[in-house]
């Protein structure tokens, strides 16, 4: 390497160097200054960054087919049909009530897949491939064939739709979780005599409920939205969200579609947000939660 | 130049049949076990024979895989012998399981995480469905030295707090035979100093027929009248050893020339006289 050469490398390595520190210094101290914040600044600075976004969207790119309206008049939309009118309250309760519905009955079918496996092990592969059916079989097939077979007028493609969103997710975790159990705490029932019920009733049930309260978690908004999905396909059914969705298409009213939208996010995370609540009450223990124990 | 310790067994065998008086506590004779894996057969246990009398404490002392910990699971009845029979203070492991009168410790505390220390410690009762008299609770709280931490539950409390909640649920019953394998095996070195002389005053104030399973040897010199120490694959009792050291046993002498006697002479036992491992 000549003289020149390396006096250059040195010179660019130091003035990098220099560059560096210097900006490294600067993200550090911006780092510093948002991690000093509470938490929920961040949130708000995520919503804020949203509403921009799509502000300047709207205004872009949509400004003459308006399929992406501003979010000022969507809220207005919102608000005042929320607010002046019930119909949107209708079409969630009626939505809701499916999903509610179907909640009960997907859960139901899960729980006595997962709880075969205590029974007789060899199930597990059993259990575990029918819920990865109801997962995979396309929802859209299954819909028109249930509409066939269920009166006009009935909700039942709904609850069903809601019902095989849930299975999945819930055989899942609560397989998960009947696993949760260390084989010494089941020992220690053992070497004092315990049977299996008690390992049971003392131990694996109690370990599996934060498991089983997290895939409770996830499977809520699914069934709402499985609801929802199911709506576009019943007949005799003039109240719900789907068929709001599908008369706000059909006259192609952007704004009350976008309105829409928001309400199955916001319905759909409630439902998440108060199944949480309700685990981290019933599962206080439950690992990564730093609050444990405080309740709601 | 210090005297060889005795040599002499007279309150441990390694022939429980033709001496069965001193083999009223833990009476093991003809042990083997051999596990099933998939086409393969190993065999843990080999022949092992071995008797204490009744309220010592008994340690068994060897290389990783030597099937230590599967003695103590045959005696907590945890596993089937493939041949040959425990008998414990004269019952069989079923018996005893039965009759709960055994008090376990493992070296994961395997304490339940949603259960204060005081349901944790109830949890044998429980199990075995007795009410426990008035304060007995509370007692073992206090002589584990938790006094205060009644109500936390195991996330609030160190490595070496939840050990000694599940030396105090290993007491709940009341056992006349505790079985504790590697106890404090997670601990930190002071720590597990610290709860071993815990453990010999704990034990000094309620007596009963011990084993204990350990890879310390110091460990296992400091707390034990017999030490057992094992060879690996198949698992066998390589020597019996008394120690006979005065109790009760303070810290002090573990810096006893007697004390370190007894230390080399296991690690001789263990490792061969050259200080080369033998583990194969």
């Amino acid at each position: 390497m000549t003289d020149l050469a390396q006096s250059e490398t040195e010179l660019g390595e130091s003035v990098s160097l220099d560059y560096e520190t210097a900006r490294g210094r600067e993200r550090r101290s911006f780092i510093g200054t948002l991690a000093a914040m509470p938490p929920w600044v961040g949130s708000v600075l995520g919503i804020v960054i949203i509403l921009i976004a799509w502000q300047v969207v709207a205004v872009t790119f949509f400004a003459v087919t308006k399929s992406v309206p501003q979010p000022g008049l969507v809220f207005v939309q919102l608000f005042k049909d929320l607010f002046t009118t019930d119909v949107y309250w209708n079409a969630i309760a009626k939505t809701g009530g499916a999903a509610a519905w179907g909640f009960l009955w997907g859960n139901l079918v899960a729980f006595f897949l997962a709880f075969l496996v205590l029974l007789a092990p060899w199930f597990e592969g059993l259990s575990t491939q029918l819920a990865v059916v109801c997962s995979c079989i396309p929802l859209t097939a299954i819909a028109p064939i249930v509409t066939l077979l269920a009166p006009a007028g009935s909700r039942n493609t709904s609850v069903i739709l809601a019902a095989l969103s849930v299975i999945f997710t819930t055989v899942i975790g609560t397989l998960l979780g009947l696993r949760a159990a260390s084989e010494t705490q089941l020992d220690v029932i053992r070497a004092y005599g315990g049977s299996r019920f008690t390992q049971l009733f003392k131990v694996r049930l109690i370990a599996a409920l934060p498991s089983i309260l997290a895939a409770l978690k996830l499977a809520a908004p699914a069934a709402f939205l499985g609801a929802v999905l199911g709506e576009y396909f019943v007949l005799g059914v003039d109240q719900g969200i789907g068929i709001l969705l599908l008369a706000a298409q059909a006259t192609s009213a952007s704004v009350k579609l976008w309105a829409l939208a928001l309400i199955c996010a916001g319905v759909a995370g409630l439902a998440y947000f108060l199944i949480g609540r309700i685990g981290r009450l019933v599962a206080p223990w439950s690992s990564g939660d730093s609050r444990a124990g405080e309740g709601f | 130049m210090v005297t060889s310790p005795s040599t002499e067994l007279v309150n441990a065998t390694n022939d429980p049949k033709s001496m069965p008086s001193l083999a009223t506590g833990i009476n093991i004779q003809g042990l083997t076990k051999t596990f099933q894996l998939g086409r393969k057969s190993v065999q843990a246990l080999s022949e092992v024979n071995l008797g204490t009398k009744k309220d010592s404490f008994l340690t068994l002392l060897g290389p990783s895989g030597c099937g230590k910990s599967t003695i103590l699971r045959i005696l907590a009845g945890l596993e089937t012998p493939s041949t040959g029979n425990v008998v414990i203070n004269g019952k069989s492991a079923a018996e005893v399981q039965k009759s709960h009168e055994t008090g376990i410790a493992f070296q994961d505390s395997a304490l339940l995480p949603w259960r204060t220390v005081a349901k944790n410690i109830r949890l044998p009762l429980e199990v075995a469905g007795i009410t426990p008299p008035n304060g007995l609770i509370d007692d073992l709280i206090e002589l584990v030295g938790l006094k205060g931490f009644e109500n936390a539950k195991p996330a609030q409390l160190s490595g070496g707090m939840r050990q000694r909640v599940s030396i105090a649920r290993c007491l709940a019953v009341q056992p006349t035979i505790m079985l504790l394998d590697e106890p404090f095996g997670a601990l930190d070195d002071m720590t597990r100093q610290r709860m071993n002389v815990e453990l010999l005053r704990i034990w000094g104030e309620k007596p009963a027929t011990t084993l204990m399973v350990t890879h310390g040897i110091s460990e296992a010199v400091f707390l034990s009248d017999v030490v057992a120490v094992m060879s690996a694959r198949p698992g066998r009792i390589a020597e019996v050893v008394e120690i006979d050291l005065p109790r009760p046993r303070l810290p002090e002498l573990t810096r006893a020339p007697e004390f370190h006697a007894y230390v080399d002479r296991i690690s001789e036992i263990l490792f061969g006289a050259h200080g080369t491992a033998t583990d194969d």
